[in-house]
């Protein structure tokens, strides 16, 4: 045996121990010591997976300052020591060698130019030329005519650090997250229902339940790990069932015991279909627990398309601006509403066999069977992304099948802190932390308590969205446009236009980035971002576990975390500045008020800076740095303040959601466990919200009690009717099919459906960098139905042309492998900066919840 | 070289069938063994598109009902995770 074989041997050895010993193996003691010695040296620290919602829990081994290992975190309960095939490469995302390592400006002729070339400068230069254009853009336009698109991918300092400065600072609600484009319609409809965001469920429900029915989600690519957890009940509880509901037949049909593929847009019909079905069989409504715990509801119809009032597509959409309206109505005119949803109806609709939706409602209404529906973009990014998102709850109150374990309706995310961040900070133009909202006076009045503001500061008229952001800034309306965290000009759609305007427009745009992505090369000034294991952080994950996380290792060069940005930023305006009587239509007077003298009387000066009093003061200054907690692990930027900056602002924000169904533990709590769902009261978490024994906030005898408070009054029978309040119900709505905004027609033929594939994330400027990733899928390709190529003279392999009425671009053909699409759709994956797919989307958004519908869209193929 | 541990399930009864299909491939070999059917075993592959392969591979054989990766490191590169 040689040397390079003992070597090799031993190797084998301690991963395997390592791997065993995670898993709760008896492992003999000689290969643990082969686990360890392979070790040496090494420093081990509980993390989590930057990528998707799922909130996988990961191990990093750190040695001299780098990464040298990685693996799943046995003690996760989420992912329990496995991680996907992204999971394993968290650490090579970090070391690309294209990484930004200093600010980086557009220059001509020595000084900033829109059409000068990128040339690094210093943090004091970049930050110079930023408050410049800022208060350019400021004291021309105000509030409104600047803009922050923030993220799913901040961590939730970030994301509250964001908000804080934009909303009390700047006093602009022009800030929304990306989540805007993923989870909206998700947020709309759990606020519509339950009063409260987020799903009142938890993973736990796979492992319990008889059956999972995914609707509109590649779990199978997109949450693998949870996929694996279906495939583990599946495989190993016989009786499961597992239902595959899509517009293309993806890998979760390879597990599923059905298969529905239906055509774009009509599963409002099909879920409609099941609730006829359920309000007709006999016994098929748990009529105990609708008495008890729901209302029904219905809403306005013709609502458009959330796309400008010129496009076609908006004509004859009377009720366009009154979208988020809706009233109770009876069960009896509920009923009277599904009847026109008839098998035969809904089969000619969605050209699903009726033989297969019957398949589909008999596990509905079997009240006997626990059933979990999971969905994620194929709902979300819908035209009609809130109606189908309360339809499903429509079908689980109606059977009783929510808040129970191993039965509920789930929405999973796409991003690492959707809900931790975007949602539950509330980085949204209309939001405020913990469910809380900028119009309502008495929250902006709590808001401004917690970050000791002068009453009357906070803005609350309801800022641009992140659609409408982009719009405006095409328009000239905003000027300053901040992006962290995210990709805006490859996650855009109609992407085109947007890249023009930043490119030709009288603006200035920022990009806080870690990579050359589409968005930095787009921008006039970058700067370099420290990624996850360079600073402390923390994220929200789908079933509402928070987990924290410590900095491992030091950022390149230059590379600073985005809360540095942010509060860097922030010692360039003073409160004399900022806080004056400043112009916005739209809000009495049209100026938001000067509040200076209030400051003034709480202690304030007008030459202290916005750093001074959101990120600077003394009771967040008494969180002490270094701390016991840190465990040995460095801050780069509590050091940089001299107080435990990250502590200081979790403590700050967890006092929002206490006592208000959004209570968190506090900050050394989470370097201790593997995560903990919301609520947390007296240290314990809530698996099951709303639903007694299992939630604090659910008194004895209730039973069930949906206590959210958001949209509980509302009007009887019409939108003109009473008004009533129904706490602690569940509204079951009604809600009709309606026509997606674009349709293929004679000259677009066929429709086109966006995406993702399980080795790439999202816009693919982190896993496009890991080789092994990039060469197992280093382009997006056109998937298409073989007969559809032939007829446009394509086969396999074949360069093509897909082209919409926004754009087009160029990608090869594939007729075979994991995504097979029925005649007249193609699936195009969004990642590959080089198939720029986003330029053909259309920007048709759920009216509701302003979300973008990715799937649906009109484009034609031909041979380039 | 990049060694991945990964995690396999099978029946009870196939235990012996499964290991003997996994160390026959030549570059997977079984470490440890549980009687409930799950075993911990290695791949070794050139990069980690070959470990993917790999593993889709011994996914497919018989009685095999799940194989999850648990842990990867790259060997012989010391500056790479």
């Amino acid at each position: 045996m040689t040397n390079d074989l003992t070597r090799r041997d031993f190797s084998k050895l301690a991963v395997a121990a390592s791997v065993a010993g995670g898993l709760g193996f008896q492992v003999p003691a000689n290969a643990l010591a082969a686990a360890d010695a392979s070790e040496a040296g090494w420093r081990w620290d509980k993390s989590v997976c930057r990528f998707c919602g799922v909130g996988c829990g990961v191990m990093v081994a750190t040695k001299d300052d780098r990464i040298v290992a990685m693996k799943g975190d046995p003690e996760s309960p989420v992912n329990r020591g496995l991680t996907c095939i992204k999971g394993y490469f968290n650490a090579k995302i970090m070391y690309g060698a294209d990484r930004l390592t200093k600010p980086l400006l557009r220059m001509k002729d020595g000084v900033p130019a829109k059409d000068g070339k990128f040339t690094p400068v210093s943090w004091e230069k970049a930050f110079d030329v930023m408050a410049a254009k800022f208060k350019e853009a400021y004291g021309e336009g105000g509030p409104a005519a600047i803009g922050l698109f923030g993220s799913g991918q901040y961590t939730i300092d970030e994301g509250y650090a964001a908000a804080k400065l934009w909303k009390a600072g700047f006093r602009s609600n022009n800030i929304d997250p990306n989540a805007r484009h993923c989870m909206a319609s998700a947020v709309a409809g759990f606020i519509q229902t339950f009063g409260i965001d987020e799903p009142p469920g938890c993973y736990d429900d796979i492992e319990l339940t008889d059956a999972v029915v995914t609707w509109g989600a590649n779990m199978a690519e997109c949450h693998p790990i949870l996929w694996s957890r279906v495939t583990d009940r599946k495989l190993t509880h016989k009786p499961t069932r597992v239902i595959n509901l899509s517009t293309y037949s993806n890998r979760c049909s390879d597990l599923a015991d059905l298969e529905i593929i239906f055509e774009p847009q009509t599963d409002l019909a099909i879920l409609n279909y099941i609730g006829r079905e359920m309000v007709t069989r006999e016994g098929a409504i748990d009529q105990e627990f609708v008495d008890k715990h729901c209302i029904f509801a219905t809403g306005f119809t013709k609502i458009g398309y959330g796309l400008e009032a010129d496009h076609p597509a908006e004509q004859g959409q009377e009720h366009r601006g009154k979208a988020g309206g809706h009233w109770s109505i009876t069960f009896e005119e509920f009923k009277k509403s599904l009847e026109p949803y008839t098998a035969e109806y809904t089969s000619e609709l969605s050209g699903v066999p009726v033989e297969k939706l019957e398949e589909l409602a008999d596990l509905y209404c079997d009240r006997s069977k626990k059933v979990v529906s999971f969905w994620t973009m194929g709902f979300n990014q819908h035209t009609r992304g809130t109606w189908v998102n309360e339809q499903m709850y429509m079908v689980h109150l109606l059977g009783g099948k929510m808040s129970k374990p191993g039965s509920g309706a789930f929405s999973l995310t796409g991003q690492p802190s959707a809900c931790g961040t975007a949602r539950e900070v509330g980085v949204f133009a209309h939001r405020l932390p913990a469910d809380m909202v900028v119009a309502n006076g008495k929250h902006r009045a709590i808001t401004e308590k917690l970050w000791k503001l002068p009453a009357g500061t906070l803005n609350g008229k309801v800022g641009t969205h992140a659609v409408k952001m982009m719009r405006e800034l095409r328009d000239g309306t905003i000027k300053f446009y901040w992006s962290m965290v995210t990709n805006p000009f490859q996650n855009y759609a109609n992407g085109n236009e947007w890249i023009k305007a930043a490119r030709t427009g009288d603006n200035f745009i920022v990009v806080s980035d870690c990579y050359p992505t589409v968005s930095a090369k787009v921008a006039d000034l970058v700067l370099p971002a420290a990624m996850i294991y360079e600073k402390w952080g923390s994220y929200g994950n789908a079933e509402r576990r928070t987990q924290h996380w410590r900095q491992q290792v030091t950022a390149p060069g230059e590379a600073t975390g985005d809360l540095w940005h942010l509060m860097e930023f922030s010692k360039r305006f003073t409160i004399g500045e900022m806080w004056k009587a400043q112009p916005l239509k739209g809000v009495e007077g049209d100026q938001l008020p000067d509040v200076l003298a209030a400051a003034k009387e709480m202690g304030y000066r007008e030459d202290q800076t916005l750093f001074d009093v959101l990120f600077n003061h003394a009771e967040l200054r008494k969180h002490a740095w270094p701390d016991p907690i840190a465990n040995g692990h460095a801050n780069d930027i509590a050091e940089h303040y001299g107080y435990f900056v990250h502590k200081a602002l979790w403590e700050e924000y967890r006092q929002f959601g206490l006592g208000n169904g959004h209570d968190l533990a506090d900050f050394d709590t989470y370097h201790q466990v593997r995560g903990l769902r919301w609520p947390v009261v007296d240290g314990r978490e809530t698996q099951w919200r709303f639903a007694e024994g299992f939630d604090p906030y659910v008194k004895p005898g209730e039973g069930f009690n949906f206590y959210g408070k958001a949209l509980k009054t509302i009007p009887t029978g019409s939108p003109k009717g009473e008004k009533v309040a129904h706490t602690g119900k569940a509204k079951i709505f009604f809600r009709p099919y309606a026509e997606p905004a674009e349709s293929p027609d004679a000259e677009f033929d066929l429709w086109l459906c966006t995406g993702r594939v399980l080795e790439h994330w999202h816009s693919g400027s982190m896993t496009k960098r890991v080789s092994e990733l990039n060469r197992a899928v280093p382009h997006a390709v056109i998937y298409m139905h073989k007969a559809d190529a032939e007829a446009r003279g394509l086969a396999r392999n074949d360069l093509a042309l897909v082209e919409s009425r926004r754009g087009k671009v160029q990608a090869r053909i594939e007729t075979t492998g994991r995504n097979r699409v029925p005649q007249g759709l193609i699936f195009v994956p969004w990642f590959d900066e080089n198939v720029l797919i986003n330029k053909l989307t259309l920007d048709a958004t759920c009216p509701i919840s302003k979300e973008t519908d990715y799937k649906k869209c009109a484009v034609k193929v031909s041979k380039a | 070289m990049t060694l991945s541990g990964v995690l396999l399930a099978c029946r009870p009864e196939f235990i012996p069938q499964v290991t003997r299909s996994v160390n026959d491939l030549g570059w997977a070999e079984v470490h440890f063994t549980e009687d409930t059917g799950r075993m911990v075993l290695t791949i070794e592959a050139d990069d980690v598109r070959q470990s993917v392969d790999r593993l889709t591979h011994i996914k497919g054989l018989p009685r095999v009902i799940s194989a999850e990766m648990a842990e990867t490191r790259v060997i012989d590169h010391e500056d790479q995770p």
